[in-house]
């Protein structure tokens, strides 16, 4: 059983020692934002009444509350910290800090996947959730300042907050559960609970992990019909129904959540999730691609903003489009991203993935390979040198098949063996065994090289089962294997005229891209 | 070697004496041998001290035989993730420092030439850093070398890498908070020449400044005189090694 998880998470966790996120939403602050915050556009509309004698603090907590249903915790931690500054006094702006500060506020199967990565890990911003947490307890116990559901609200943050509670996550549900029971009915309780019990679905047979991930499905679709301009309630349909059999049921919250907000790159990047994975290419990458415009304005007005997840964001743009067939545009955002540079800690660790710049390098290695551009790939000056194991073993991979796809098998097996010396060098480097998708890497490379040998139903063999090996990788978004491996076992069978494998083989890679372009025409969809 | 026990040891380099074929290490515990302390150790290769600096960690093995020890294997201790290259135009140990100026917490302009003749300890930080392992630490250090060393001409300087956010006023409130006295100085504006210089390497990071951490000795001649990288020490090693240069010694 296999959890639906997000890009880099298990990948920036191979890593790097410290997680500092999976870029699929900006990263938590470390430090804290400085104030003073700005009411911005195109957050979302949301309101949560709170107990304030200033209307202005109450604009700024709602501001903060729509900031954290679109994960953007930095800004919702300077919104609920202005809220503060101007009602020192009311508990709910340090609710709002300890809700977000953590940079925990996301779909709990991301939680448990990280948490069993890497173990319970608490950043060093986690400190000040907590601190937060606990003035909101004092703030609410003075006399008027906090009604009975606000004390619940802050009661169950607190609950989560405490250092010495063994199941955060299941104490913050008992105390959303306990909210809800005294007041059934209340959205942002509703929205919170669905939140902290999602579990997601396995790959890659798309059944529920747990009751959660069917609970949180059953409490969004009531809450569209109860909420439906709420952007939370969206973005949170987009999470709980993505990998799932009914992925497509969250089309219209797609197309609703980037109208609601217009103004947050993760609210626009989101859709683009759910339509590339139910064949929706052009509209992926009109999601991705505006994500990546209001990105770019973020990043040049804060110094701190960072570029992981405009990496993630243009890396999954370039994948639709290779997707999609548009090569010149791929190759486009491929390099928009391989501008970046690296910092100096990122080039000096050992193996890396989830820096803008490695996430352009692959970007143009998925779409070299999928194109099965072979000149390009021998060229050498399309896909630069990335000084590091893994990424020397992808680029040796590729060129391993494109000397066995141009009949030059001597050289082919020259390739091969500098990928395996570039894993040798990577397990040394690293103290980790070796990714799993360069071990799919290294299967499907014998099957390329069998066919090169002429020795094609061995090749086709090694392809079905490097095609399997390939389906059962963790679930990545974009994928961490360039494209699946159904396409060019394929297109080997159609060479060796074998009919029916050559369909199977198609009917397996649209099974998992939907309207992938590089499947021909006629073959009939999976679904 | 006969009825030899050896040991492993991890240390910061505190003096390293080619002639006399010796390196003065301040050591962490040897584990079933000794506790934490300052000594010399004879190495059994010259060659190894070659490239050896003071402030430089070192892990090596420590053979002890019936009549005298003797260090081998020496090797300087990266990090896992490899070390942070330097800058170019980093200052080898026994360079001068060039005269930089830049403005102290109460905003007045400081020549780093006006240090000349006294013992000047520098490291960098900002202020905003969340991770206690890193700035809180070396602050400490510092707060510690205040304490221990008041009586002596030691100079102490923290330059933030964050000259933007750290403003003198923002120094100031942060020399309050470590109760930084007049020996103690905080140095924001145009740092970046000094930290090239000095080997700092730092840079803007997803919601935080990244930055190598380094700690400067200078000595009275105004040249570097050790280096210790990162924050993964112990303050009584950066004693010993500010002690040494007080007391004079190479």
């Amino acid at each position: 059983m296999r959890l639906t998880i997000f890009l880099s998470m298990v990948l920036a966790a191979a890593a790097q020692q410290q997680p500092k996120g999976d870029n699929c939403a900006p990263p938590p602050s470390a430090l804290a934002p400085t104030l003073p915050a700005k009411i911005l556009p195109g957050m979302g509309t949301v309101h949560l009444a709170i107990t304030t004698s200033s209307p202005e603090a109450q604009q700024f907590f709602d501001q903060g509350v729509a900031q954290m249903h679109s994960f953007w915790a930095r800004e919702a931690e300077r919104s609920f910290l202005q809220a503060a500054a101007l009602d020192p006094d009311a508990p709910m702006p340090y609710w709002g800090v300890a809700m977000v500060a953590g940079g925990d506020w996301r779909p709990r199967f991301q939680i448990d996947t990280l948490d069993a990565f890497f173990g319970r890990s608490v950043p060093p911003a986690m400190a000040r959730a907590r601190a937060a947490a606990k003035k909101a307890v004092e703030l609410s116990a003075a006399p008027g300042k906090a009604s009975d559901l606000e004390k619940m609200y802050i009661a169950a943050v607190a609950a989560r907050r405490d250092a010495n509670e063994k199941d955060p996550e299941e104490a913050f549900v008992k105390g959303m559960r306990a909210l809800l029971a005294a007041h059934p009915g209340e959205v942002e309780a509703e929205l919170d609970l669905a939140l902290m019990i999602m579990r997601g679905f396995t790959t890659p047979d798309k059944k529920p992990v747990a009751a959660g991930s069917t609970e949180a499905v059953a409490i969004l679709r009531g809450l569209l019909v109860k909420a439906p301009e709420h952007p939370g309630v969206h973005h949170y349909v987009i999470h709980g129904f993505e990998g799932s059999t009914f992925a497509k049921d969250a089309w219209p919250s797609c197309e609703k959540y980037s109208q609601l907000v217009t103004n947050i790159p993760h609210a626009l990047h989101m859709p683009g999730h759910i339509y590339s994975q139910t064949g929706r290419w052009s509209d992926a990458e009109k999601a991705f691609a505006d994500a990546a415009v209001n990105e770019r304005k973020w990043m040049a007005q804060e110094k701190l903003y960072g570029d992981g997840h405009h990496g993630h964001n243009v890396h999954y743009l370039a994948t639709a489009y290779s997707f999609e067939g548009r090569y010149d545009d791929a190759i486009e955002a491929a390099k928009e991203l391989l501008g970046f540079k690296e910092n100096p800690a990122q080039m000096a660790a050992a193996d890396g993935v989830g820096t803008a710049h490695a996430q352009g390098w692959f970007a143009m290695l998925r779409t070299l390979v999928q194109f099965e551009k072979w000149n390009e790939i021998l060229g050498d000056e399309m896909l630069p040198v990335l000084p590091r194991a893994r990424q020397e073993a992808w680029r040796h991979w590729a060129k391993a098949l494109a000397y066995a796809n141009t009949g030059d098998a001597a050289k082919a097996h020259d390739e091969a063996g500098r990928f395996d010396a570039a894993l040798a060098d990577y397990r040394a480097k690293t103290h980790r065994a070796n990714p799993t998708e360069l071990e799919v890497a290294r299967q499907e490379m014998s099957a390329h090289l069998e066919m090169a040998a002429g020795h094609m139903d061995k090749a086709l063999k090694l392809f079905e089962q490097a095609s399997k090996a390939e389906r059962r990788l963790v679930y990545t978004e974009p994928p961490y294997y360039p494209r699946p491996v159904a396409e060019p076992w394929g297109r080997a069978a159609v060479k060796s005229g074998k009919a029916s494998v050559s369909a199977r083989a198609f009917k397996i890679a649209l099974e998992q891209y939907p309207k992938d372009a590089h499947v021909p025409s006629g073959t009939a969809e999976a679904r | 070697m006969l009825f030899a026990k050896s040991y492993a040891v991890d240390g910061i380099v505190v003096a390293v004496d080619p002639a006399a074929r010796t390196m003065l290490v301040s050591h962490r515990e040897i584990a079933k041998y000794m506790s934490a302390m300052m000594m010399p150790f004879r190495v059994e290769d010259a060659e190894e001290l070659k490239g050896l600096h003071p402030g430089e960690r070192v892990r090596f093995e420590l053979v002890v035989l019936k009549d005298r020890t003797v260090a081998r294997h020496i090797r300087p201790t990266g990090q896992a993730d490899g070390a942070i290259p330097p800058p170019a135009g980093k200052l080898e140990i026994g360079a001068e420092l060039p005269d930089f100026v830049l403005t102290d917490q109460n905003g007045r302009a400081v020549h780093t030439s006006a240090w000349r003749g006294k013992v000047v300890a520098i490291d960098f930080i900002y202020t905003r850093c969340p991770l206690p392992d890193v700035c809180p630490r070396l602050s400490a250090n510092f707060a510690m070398l205040q304490r221990k060393f008041a009586e002596t001409d030691l100079v102490l300087v923290s330059v933030t890498v964050d000259p933007d956010y750290d403003t003198p006023k923002v120094l100031t409130e942060y020399a309050r908070r470590w109760a930084a006295g007049p020996q103690w100085t905080f140095l924001t504006g145009d740092v970046a020449p000094l930290a090239k210089a000095l080997g700092e390497v730092y840079w803007a990071d997803e919601g935080s400044i990244g930055h190598n951490s380094t700690t400067t000795i200078i000595g009275r001649d105004g040249r570097v005189a050790a280096v210790l990288d990162g924050s993964n020490f112990r303050v009584d090693q950066l004693a010993h090694v500010v002690r040494q240069k007080l007391e004079g010694h190479r």
